[in-house]
């Protein structure tokens, strides 16, 4: 191997090491037979919380709001901003889910979670609707929480890496 | 016996299998005899009386119809005890996409119904460090659901 081919080499290993840390997905024993999903995002809390948005509404989602997971039970000044919740739905589909499953309000609204850990990592959180979802027993629902699910997932690969 | 004694002796039966409890198991789920606003009224006094806070409620009806799509009240009651979010949120993040807890709270014709996730299913793998946790918040939402069920 001459020295020009060396040098790649070593490039293109860094770079695959660079690359499979950035996509680490979060640390999976949360998720192992859980209802929800994690992940590790490569960007600050207030990029993540942008990309997050931007990816919600690309998907045709309406935003509801955000807020701090503590929002309504401590004072405005008091709130923990390392935790940010995104609330969003989608009311035409959740309009046909409520017709299969009236209980459809335990996955209610969408929320994906943002949180800023003291070791500096940002994770997103969020339910699994399709893991959910099998709480409810109702077989006509696993299409409706199979592409929510999916949408999470996508919504959350898009907005962390 | 007259009339209005039995009927006076028969209301808290009749209260009791209306409100009964259905599928205690992944989903807790309670009727109640009650109007949607008595139900809600109710429900935000029960929380307050047990030292909840209600944090907020999200009103779905409302988010449809605004859409164009028809719909009958239905809520998510966002709630918890402040100290106990704080703290789970941060020791615990597997709960963080559980919290703050919500009880869903909808009519179905003249009676209203609440739905809240039986928390011992939502993390079926959780550590064991997690479980006293989740069998007390499970116990916060049948003591909810008890003191909803009582006439």
């Amino acid at each position: 191997m001459n020295m020009c081919n060396h040098k790649l080499y070593i490039l293109l290993l860094l770079s695959s090491s660079l690359l499979s840390h950035t996509l680490m997905a979060a640390p999976d024993h949360f998720e192992k037979n859980n209802t929800t999903i994690v992940w590790e995002s490569s960007s600050d809390l207030e990029t993540t919380v942008r990309n997050l948005k931007n990816a919600v509404v690309g998907r045709n989602f309406r935003l509801i709001r955000e807020q701090s997971l503590d929002q309504g039970f401590v004072k405005a000044r008091d709130e923990n901003r390392q935790q940010h919740i995104i609330y969003f739905c989608n009311f035409s589909f959740l309009n046909r889910a409520m017709a299969i499953e009236p209980r459809i309000g335990l996955l209610l609204p969408y929320r994906i979670t943002v949180v800023k850990e003291k070791d500096g990592r940002v994770l997103v959180y969020a339910v699994d609707p399709w893991k959910l979802s099998k709480l409810f027993k109702n077989t006509k629902l696993d299409d409706f929480s199979k592409q929510l699910s999916t949408e999470y997932h996508e919504i959350i690969e898009e907005a962390a890496l | 016996m007259s009339g209005p004694r039995l009927a006076a002796l028969a209301a808290p039966l009749l209260w009791q299998l209306t409100t009964a409890v259905i599928g205690a198991e992944e989903v807790l789920t309670l009727r109640v005899p009650l109007a949607f606003p008595e139900a809600m009224a109710k429900l935000q006094s029960v929380l307050k009386t047990q030292g909840h806070t209600l944090s907020r409620i999200q009103r779905v009806d409302l988010g449809l119809e605004r859409h164009g799509y028809k719909s009958d009240k239905y809520r998510v009651v966002f709630f918890g005890r402040t100290k106990e979010i704080q703290r789970w949120s941060k020791q615990y993040p597997e709960l963080i996409p559980f919290l703050p807890y919500k009880i869903v709270i909808f009519a179905e014709e003249e009676d209203t119904l609440l739905v809240a996730a039986n928390p011992e299913h939502l993390l079926p793998a959780a550590e064991k460090k997690l479980q006293p946790m989740l069998r007390r918040w499970h116990g916060d939402l049948r003591r909810i659901f008890r003191d909803m069920g009582k006439e």
